[in-house]
C-alpha cells in the first residue's frame, strides 16, 4: 500500500513540476505583448511611417521575424516543444474559439482599418487587441496547467 | 483483461518501477515532446537512469526518442506514445483504485 502511494505521490509531484514549467514567465508574457501588438500595427506603421514620425522600414517582417524569436526562446529555456507541436490539453479545445476571436478578430479589424486608411483608429485598437491577445495566451496557459494538474 | 505487460491487479510491469514510472508522468504532463535535461531535472534521476530507463519503456513501445540540434547543440527529446499514454493512464487508476479502494465502484 505505501508502495502504491508513494508512486501516486511521485505522479503528483511530476505534475506540479511540468505545471509549474509550463508557466508562462513575465519576460515571455511581455515580449510577447510588445511583439504581437507590433505586428498588428505593423501594416500602419509601414504605410503611414512619417505621419507617426518613424522613419520608413520593413516593420511587417521585422515584427513577424521577434515574434519566432520569442517563441524560440522560450522554447530553448523551457525546454518544452508547446509552441508548435503541442499536445491537445483539453485547455487549447475549450479556448480554441476565444483564441480565434481574439487573435484573429484582432488582426482583422486592426489591418482592416488600416487598409481603410484610417491610422489612427487602427493605432488604438491595434494597442488594445495586443493587449486581449496577451491576457488569452495567459488564460488558455493557466487552463494548461490546470489540464495538467488535474493529470488531463 | 492482461497483458504481457500488466498485472492481475492492472498495474504494469513496465512502468512500475519508480524511476519509469516519474518519468512516464513528466512525459504525460509535458507536451507532445520534452527535452532530456528537463526529463532529467524534474524526476531527479541520473543521465545515465534517464537513457537507461527511456530505452527499457523504448523497446515497449511506451516512448518515442528523437535526437536533433537546437543550434549547433545536440539535443535529446523525449515523447510519450499513444500505446505509452494509454497504459500510463491506466496504471495510475489501478494505483488509485489499490490506495483508495473505494474510488470509482
Amino acid at each position: 500500500m505505501d508502495e502504491h502511494k508513494r508512486a501516486l505521490d511521485e505522479v503528483e509531484r511530476q505534475r506540479v513540476a511540468m505545471a509549474a514549467r509550463i508557466h508562462l514567465p513575465l519576460w515571455f508574457r511581455c515580449a510577447f505583448c510588445v511583439v504581437w501588438t507590433g505586428l498588428l500595427l505593423a501594416p500602419v506603421l509601414t504605410s503611414h511611417h512619417d505621419r507617426f514620425g518613424l522613419p520608413a522600414f520593413p516593420y511587417v517582417p521585422a515584427f513577424a521575424l521577434l515574434l519566432v524569436v520569442v517563441l524560440m526562446s522560450y522554447r530553448r529555456r523551457s525546454g518544452l516543444n508547446v509552441a508548435v507541436r503541442s499536445r491537445a490539453y483539453p485547455a487549447l479545445r475549450r479556448h480554441a474559439v476565444g483564441t480565434a476571436a481574439v487573435m484573429g478578430g484582432g488582426a482583422l479589424v486592426t489591418w482592416g482599418l488600416t487598409v481603410l486608411d484610417l491610422p489612427l483608429q487602427a493605432l488604438p485598437v491595434g494597442l488594445v487587441a495586443g493587449g486581449l491577445a496577451t491576457a488569452q495566451v495567459w488564460r488558455v496557459n493557466t487552463g494548461i496547467r490546470d489540464d495538467v494538474l488535474a493529470g488531463r | 483483461m492482461t497483458t504481457s505487460g500488466s498485472s492481475g491487479r492492472g498495474l504494469d510491469a513496465t512502468i512500475h518501477p519508480l524511476p519509469r514510472l516519474s518519468l512516464c508522468a513528466a512525459l504525460a504532463a509535458g507536451p507532445e515532446w520534452v527535452e532530456f535535461a528537463v526529463a532529467r531535472d524534474s524526476t531527479g534521476l541520473s543521465d545515465s537512469a534517464v537513457s537507461k530507463h527511456a530505452r527499457a519503456l523504448e523497446e515497449a513501445g511506451y516512448v518515442e526518442v528523437r535526437k536533433g540540434f537546437v543550434g549547433r547543440r545536440p539535443r535529446t527529446w523525449l515523447h510519450l506514445t499513444d500505446l505509452g499514454r494509454r497504459r500510463f493512464t491506466a496504471h495510475v487508476a489501478a494505483l488509485q483504485r489499490l490506495v483508495r479502494p473505494g474510488d470509482g465502484e
